[in-house]
């Protein structure tokens, strides 16, 4: 086995120099229509340090934030900002974790048929009540980065991991969607080590059920897992950079057999069970190929190796860094980045063997990172676009949130990527049809009073704004009085020079503040009547009309 | 759309105050930019429409038009075959379509329906998304990113916003090139800009400060033009559907399905006149890699439910399109990243295959019905290294044709090449 094993080594290693030599960049299966890439540097100017330049680091390394803490991270200077970011697991969270428990949700459900499901509004809010409050921010959108990676859908994969049986089979802490199984999994390394996570996520049973793995097995072949951790998890499709062939794949999918999962117990009504198995009477014991190693079974249980292996294999390819770095560097600094840079932080994921945290925090001090040419150098996803606004107008617990982006058509479901491929980049969120949506969203959270809409001139009687906004508790409003007294406004100008700052982070300009001053200084005749903070009904009208309108304007979609 | 087009809607656009009632300015501006904006030919042709539909995930071809009586494909397909299935709607002695396609069957009956058979290009992939990619940009070779139909688009004079319209949450890469992206829409009646329904007095004044807003000269940033423009697309698209969507009306019952709707939606809009070219939609849910089909009956499942919707609903649209005198203006034509593979796999299921049937749908004044292109082999040295279908039509000639002979553009500058296929000329030239 030894020499077997040395053999081995020596052979991936010469695979390893020849792979260098091959690589010319991946294949980002979105690429980015602006530019080409290309090989040299540039030199780019950096952020001065201030309040636009926090707010960028706020809103990447975290889902933005409101004006006094982009206010606090200007105070500490951003070497203390920056470390302190990746010392967020020293920071107390229990106040989020205490108000997510006392709204005791419900993350299951049955069926008419008794069966026993996943709530998907429930596990939606679930997951951004915490986007929304807690102080871990970057294990947060670290987590939200890796599900849009490892993309998998609630919608088909609702099942409920198992308790024993009994009169009440569900079981706090034992008794989980699958869905959130996963997404505990994914928090756990998501600041952790990637090649253990891609380990565990093989494992995973949602993973599994989705992918078709529970069905693959010695004769019967699918291919479906195999595909998709060459092409979408690890090293990216290969047509640009041959890493794999059509043959990797095949052979990757006869490794894999056997690891599926408990089967449900059809004995009982609840169908409960779902928990990783390996099953080695399912699995093909014949050698197998995969990236130019012979993978030579191991007996019994002990084969289930031969999926392990085939995943070291892939981290022994020097593409699967250049594949995962690049990704991260375009949802995290730019897209289309030279080259070079990606090469370089590549090899600090490499020598850092996968762990993350190195990887993240050479991103975040490359000089690339806060610089003008990223500043707002991205488009906001809906999740960033709703989350962030959120964060930054104060409000703790929107509920039926999870329901507003299929609402207004924003486009993007929590733990619902369209498919495996997960979700889009960019230019990609924004279209007509989901720009107006996006402008209704502001006006449903600018005009949100706890009152219904009904009877009010809607769209077409639109139930969206009816059910969403009756009998809301305060928290998913935005509390108009609390921030004009705390924040002692006085004047139109006061109030304008607020929200501006808390929706577009220093990113506005003078002239648009003018313009919605002017708005606050016109009555409801449309003649010039100066705004009157006395007067409630204007203040009602004209507070959530500037922060509508700011809103609309081209810079707060950009990230 | 040329942007000064753009920026002479936003003067005329309004924030939504009313369903009710449309305020006077506001018809008279949407009567101003359908005389103007909205002529002729120069932008499209409103008499020769064409509607994409896509099959995402590869549509299992070999079972949907069946080989029925071919060996190879009965002795590869021990749990999916079909080739005994009671109900196949026999074409001729060698191919039927999927009992599910009852509507389909009646427009092939009627002259209705032309069947591509054996599309795809050199060197398949099987990714989805590789491969949708080849399909959207027209290229197998390189990575490209600009869509076929959005260098159509450009290639028009004056291309305005609605020459092409996509229905559905995200715009097709077909639609997408550097120079911009087509307008996407979900429903009609949910696509304007709602303000606050408490306050009607306040509309005009937050209108005009929309308008100034719009007017600043903004910080450069990336994508601010991409947005700017989007924007400024999608208030004149939603100025140009609040009259145009009254125009429809039709006893046609669509079925229940997000795609009839999506059907729907389009045949509304053409009623509405906006001179849209090209419309896009999409299918999602043929990656049947498992249940396929239901143990121990082959002619239920997730496919046979597909084909189902995609056979009714596509029957629903065309009969609109004769009740509302139409049908002459329009093809349609359905095409998929890959078709799937001879041999089923383990979990009554196939996986990516390679080359697969395309469907066009048009009157038979327009378009020969019947039966284009060569069924690849089935033979066992037929198929390629992996056992999958060698094709006999490129994608590219397919597409090529319906630019030339349908649009009447030249398809050579949009396809990057001659790809003329005389065995590919379906479309009757005037």
């Amino acid at each position: 086995m030894k020499i077997t094993l040395t053999l081995i080594l020596i052979l991936s290693t010469s695979q390893l120099f020849s792979q260098i030599s091959r690589v010319v960049g991946s294949y980002p299966w979105r690429p980015h229509p602006t530019k080409q890439r290309h090989r040299s540097v540039e030199v780019v100017e950096s952020l001065d340090w201030g309040f636009e330049a926090a707010a960028h680091f706020l809103r990447r390394g975290g889902f933005s934030a409101p004006p006094e803490e982009i206010g606090r991270i200007v105070g500490k200077g951003f070497s203390d900002a920056l470390e302190e970011l990746f010392k967020q697991d020293e920071i107390d969270d229990s106040e989020m974790e205490a108000g997510l428990a006392e709204k005791k949700l419900q993350l299951i459900r049955q069926n008419k048929n008794g069966r026993y499901r996943t709530n998907v509004d429930a596990l939606q809010q679930w997951w951004l009540y915490r986007m929304i409050n807690s102080k871990h921010q970057l294990l947060e959108k670290m987590t939200f980065f890796w599900h849009d990676h490892f993309a998998t859908s609630v919608l088909q994969i609702h099942f409920v991991l198992g308790a024993p049986e009994g009169d009440d089979p569900i079981i706090d802490g034992e008794t989980e969607p699958l869905m959130l199984v996963q997404n505990r999994t994914l928090r756990k390394y998501a600041l952790g080590n990637f090649k253990e996570m891609v380990h565990e996520i093989a494992r995973d049973p949602a993973m599994i059920l989705w992918l078709n793995n529970a069905e693959n097995r010695v004769g019967k072949p699918n291919e479906n897992w195999a595909r998709e951790l060459f092409e979408l998890f690890t090293l990216g499709e290969s047509s640009e950079t041959n890493a794999y062939t059509e043959m990797d794949i095949q052979e990757a999918a006869r490794a894999f057999t056997g690891w599926t999962i408990v089967p449900p117990r059809l004995s009982t009504s609840n169908l409960l069970a779902f928990d990783f198995r390996y099953s080695s009477r399912w699995h093909d014991f014949e050698p197998k190929t995969v990236l130019d190693e012979v993978i030579v079974s191991a007996g019994g249980q002990a084969s289930i190796i031969d999926g392990d292996r085939v995943i070291d294999l892939i981290f022994e390819q020097s593409q699967t860094a250049i594949f995962i770095t690049r990704k991260l560097w375009e949802y995290f600094v730019y897209p289309n980045p030279d080259e070079q840079i990606i090469e370089e932080l590549a090899g600090v994921f490499r020598s850092g063997n996968y762990e993350i945290p190195p990887l993240m925090k050479a991103i975040f001090s490359h000089p690339q990172f806060m610089s003008v040419k990223a500043l707002r150098s991205k488009i906001k996803s809906p999740i960033e676009f709703a989350v962030g606004v959120f964060r930054e107008l104060g409000i703790k617990d929107p509920e039926n949130l999870s329901r507003l982006s299929e609402r207004f058509g924003l486009g993007q479901q929590l733990f619902a990527p369209p498919d495996v491929g997960g979700w889009t980049n960019d230019e990609g969120w924004i279209n007509t049809g989901t720009i107006i949506g996006r402008y209704n969203f502001m006006t449903f959270l600018s005009c949100n009073r706890g009152r219904s809409f009904q009877g009010l001139p809607t769209m077409n009687g639109d139930a969206r704004f009816d059910v969403i906004c009756h009998g809301r508790q305060a928290e998913d409003q935005i509390d108009i009085e609390e921030i004009i007294e705390t924040n002692n406004l006085q004047s139109a100008a006061d109030i304008v020079n607020y929200f501006g700052t808390a929706l577009l982070q220093g990113s506005h300009t003078l002239d648009d503040l003018y313009v919605l001053e002017e708005y606050m200084n016109t009555g409801l005749d449309g003649l010039p009547d100066p705004f009157d903070i006395n007067n409630p009904e204007i203040v009602d009208t004209k507070v959530r009309g500037v922060i509508f309108l700011l809103s609309l304007l081209p810079t707060y979609q950009l990230n | 759309m040329n942007r000064n087009t753009r920026r002479n809607f936003i003067k005329d656009f309004t924030f939504l105050s009313t369903a009710a009632v449309v305020p006077t300015f506001l018809v008279k501006s949407v009567q101003g930019s359908m005389q103007t904006g909205m002529a002729n030919t120069e932008l499209g042709n409103p008499n020769r429409i064409m509607v994409v539909i896509e099959f995402a995930g590869g549509n299992d071809g070999l079972n949907t038009v069946i080989p029925y009586t071919n060996d190879y494909y009965l002795s590869s397909r021990p749990a999916l075959g079909l080739g005994s299935a009671p109900n196949l709607l026999t074409l001729d002695q060698e191919y039927a379509l999927h009992p599910a396609m009852s509507g389909f069957k009646e427009m092939w009956d009627n002259d209705l329906l032309t069947i591509v058979h054996g599309v795809g290009y050199p060197n398949p992939n099987r990714s989805h998304f590789r491969s949708r990619d080849i399909w959207h940009t027209a290229e197998p070779e390189n990575v490209k990113t600009d869509g076929w139909l959005a260098k159509y688009f450009n290639s028009l004079e004056n291309s305005d916003a609605l020459v092409g319209l996509n229905i559905g949450g995200s715009v097709p890469r077909s639609m997408i090139s550097s120079e911009g992206s087509a307008p996407s829409i979900l429903n009609i009646d949910t696509y304007q800009i709602q303000t606050d329904p408490f306050h009607p007095d306040d509309y005009s004044n937050k209108n005009a400060a929309f308008q100034k807003l719009m007017e600043q000269p903004q910080k450069k940033f990336s994508f601010q033009d991409y947005v700017s423009e989007t924007i400024l697309d999608a208030t004149a698209s939603s100025i140009a559907l609040i009259e145009g969507r009254d125009k429809y009306s039709s006893i046609i019952e669509y079925p229940n399905s997000a795609f009839a709707r999506n059907m729907k939606t389009i045949a509304q809009i053409i009623a509405a006149d906006l001179d849209v070219t090209v419309f896009y939609t999409r299918l999602g849910g043929f990656d049947t890699h498992a249940n396929q089909v239901v143990a121990g009956n082959s002619l239920q499942g997730i496919h046979a439910n597909l084909l189902e919707d995609v056979s009714q609903s596509l029957k629903a649209f065309y009969d609109d399109m004769v009740e509302m005198g139409r049908d002459k203006d329009v093809v349609v034509f359905t095409w998929s990243e890959f078709g799937r593979r001879l041999h089923d796999n383990g979990s009554l299921g196939t996986d990516h295959g390679t080359a697969n049937e395309m469907f066009v749908i048009g009157d038979s004044s327009n378009v020969q019905s019947g039966y284009a292109g060569i069924y690849p082999s089935l033979a066992p040295d037929a198929l390629d290294q992996t056992g999958d279908m060698v094709y006999t039509i490129d994608f590219r000639s397919v597409y090529s044709h319906l630019i030339s002979g349908w649009l009447g553009a030249d398809a050579t500058s949009v396809i990057g090449g001659d790809f003329t296929d005389p065995s590919i000329d379906f479309i009757k030239m005037a």
